[in-house]
């Protein structure tokens, strides 16, 4: 279980943690647009930015945790860069130091496409960002660590390979929280918490399937699931009302598309507020 | 022990950049000291010759090896700021605990930069053999390994140093400041023809390299100037035992080595719990 309260993270002078406060237990959707802070969180999370507030990993604070194996696992790429050797010698290092299934990250990296004679050539910054992503996701699910944090898992996978990620994640006991801006997730894991983030706030959580088909709307409505604040405006997420849905956005970056659309059409017609 | 330490040193042994600057430049530059500046001039005695071409040896590859060494560490530099990120994460969520990271970063360290500057002391007498058939093996090899040990301690803390100056800093690509253990290096270069005297116990690495080569031909340790005045090269060829114009104080260089690398090691500690890490995409050109 992974709790955070009141979360700070100032980076280059701004505030782009605002105060986050959020219990992850079980299994857990972090979907936001880009830039929302949701990398900012996994790296907090992981001690790899300093921060103002709480963060506890299994009832321990992460300021007092040192060589817990097995306590938290993460994709965040600049975590496997340990020392300057090829990929697959990377995945050895990995296997001694966290634990991780060799043999079963090997196999994941192969249902992902990704070969092992590639990781035999390649150092980690050498390959692609879309196989970096597949080759840094399979290691953290390998671990079996008890918490794992996943970024953008699905970011240049091709479909068949997100289904294969979907069902991994799926049959994945660990705490999982993944983050995202693409809402067809909404769909495919249904059962899942689901945490909004905008502009260094979390909203929610609501189960994937109450948000599925919830539609956008804007201003404050009274029968909103969710109200959020944004810079291009505010806006609700109510059941059963007329409106885009999330899922036919297809990704969060689009909502300030649609809000700026909406405050465009408001303006040209003179309305102030 | 964890695999980092084998890992770690496998990376730096194998760096295409370190390989480049501390092997094939280094390779360079010694054949052209062995082939084209070693002064020997007429057909000395043997044991003359041998004399001189065992402090020619020594003072190439305690000269040539520090630009060696110096380039290890700026690959050490480089490694340990691209792997900042890791290392915060690792203490934390792997068997490598703080203490364990430490010591098996500074191991490797160490070994990659005496192996660098072994290899070139290999090629120096490998060089002087091809050319002059004589086999000039360092006259107390133990103290020449024992001095280049403490060249890999001493710039194992500056890299370290420079990197975490650099993240400290806030910018996180600023190259010169990364090559700060070469100038050091290129600094204590210049002692071959500049004699510092008592000064040279200011630099970081000068004094060490003048024990390096006492220690490999037998020479009493100068402040530098070792090329300049014909005072070494002028000895040997009389088959007297050369005087330095300014004789080097091994317990002060010794003292001067230790003080340095206790100021570096205590700059890299306290950094260390200051700075934030560096995510993969700040690396990027």
């Amino acid at each position: 279980m992974i709790t955070v309260e009141d979360l700070r993270v100032k980076l280059g002078g701004s505030e782009v943690l605002k105060g986050v406060d959020a219990v992850f237990r079980g299994k857990h959707i972090v979907l936001g647009p880009n830039g929302s802070g949701k990398t900012t969180l996994f790296r907090a999370i992981a001690g790899l930015v300093p921060y103002k507030g709480r963060i506890e990993i299994d009832g321990s604070p992460l300021k007092e945790v040192k060589g817990a194996v097995g306590l938290l696992a993460t994709n965040l790429a600049e975590v496997y860069n340990l020392a300057p050797v090829k990929a697959l010698e990377l995945l050895h290092l990995f296997s001694d130091l966290a634990g991780a299934d060799f043999a079963r990250a090997l196999a994941l990296l192969e249902e992902l496409g990704v070969g092992e004679e590639l990781l035999r050539k390649r150092m980690l910054w050498e390959l692609s960002a879309g196989t970096r992503k597949a080759y840094t996701t399979a290691l953290a699910l390998a671990t079996g660590a008890r918490n794992v944090l996943l970024d953008e898992p699905f970011e240049q996978l091709d479909p068949a390979k997100k289904v294969k990620l979907v069902g991994e994640l799926k049959a994945c006991n660990s705490v999982v929280v993944m983050s995202t801006h693409e809402t067809w997730v909404l769909e495919a894991l249904p059962d899942w918490e689901v945490h909004l983030a905008f502009e260094g706030r979390l909203y929610g959580p609501l189960p994937a399937r109450k948000l599925e088909n919830a539609a956008i709307v804007e201003g404050r409505s009274d029968n909103a699931l969710l109200v959020i604040e944004t810079y291009a405006g505010r806006f609700s997420l109510v059941e059963g009302e007329g409106g885009r849905t999330l899922t036919e956005l297809l990704t969060l970056d689009r909502i300030y598309e649609l809000l700026t659309n909406i405050n465009i059409k408001r303006s040209l017609r003179g309305d102030r507020r | 022990m964890t695999l980092y330490l084998y890992y770690k040193l496998k990376g730096l042994l194998t760096d295409r950049s370190v390989l480049l600057w501390g092997i094939v430049f280094e390779l360079f530059w010694v054949l052209m000291w062995v082939y084209v500046f070693t002064p020997i001039e007429g057909s000395p005695p043997v044991d003359i010759l041998e004399r001189m071409l065992r402090a020619n040896a020594a003072l190439a590859f305690s000269y040539l090896g520090a630009l060696s060494m110096g380039s290890v560490a700026v690959g050490l530099a480089v490694s340990a700021f691209a792997s900042s990120g890791a290392v915060a994460f690792a203490i934390r969520f792997t068997k490598l605990t703080p203490a364990k990271y430490l010591l098996e970063d500074f191991l490797a360290g160490v070994a990659a930069v005496v192996a660098y500057a072994l290899v070139c002391v290999v090629t120096v007498v490998a060089a002087t053999y091809a050319r002059f058939g004589i086999l000039v093996l360092p006259q107390n090899p133990a103290l020449v390994i024992a001095y280049l040990a403490l060249s890999g301690f001493l710039l194992y803390w500056l890299s370290r140093a420079v990197t975490l100056a650099m993240i400290a800093l806030g910018k996180p690509r600023l190259p010169l400041l990364q090559m700060l253990p070469l100038f050091a290096a290129f600094l204590s270069y210049a002692t071959l023809w500049l004699d510092l005297e008592d000064e040279i116990y200011a630099l970081p690495l000068a004094p060490l390299l003048s024990l390096i080569v006492s220690a490999a031909s037998g020479v009493e340790p100068a402040t530098g100037g070792w090329l300049a005045g014909g005072w070494l090269w002028g000895s040997l060829a009389r088959g007297v035992a050369p005087e330095p114009p300014h004789a080097l104080s091994a317990s002060l260089a010794l003292a001067s080595t230790a003080a340095w690398t206790a100021a570096l090691a205590a700059v890299s500690l306290t950094l260390a719990r200051k700075v934030r890490s560096v995510a993969l995409e700040e690396l990027a050109p």
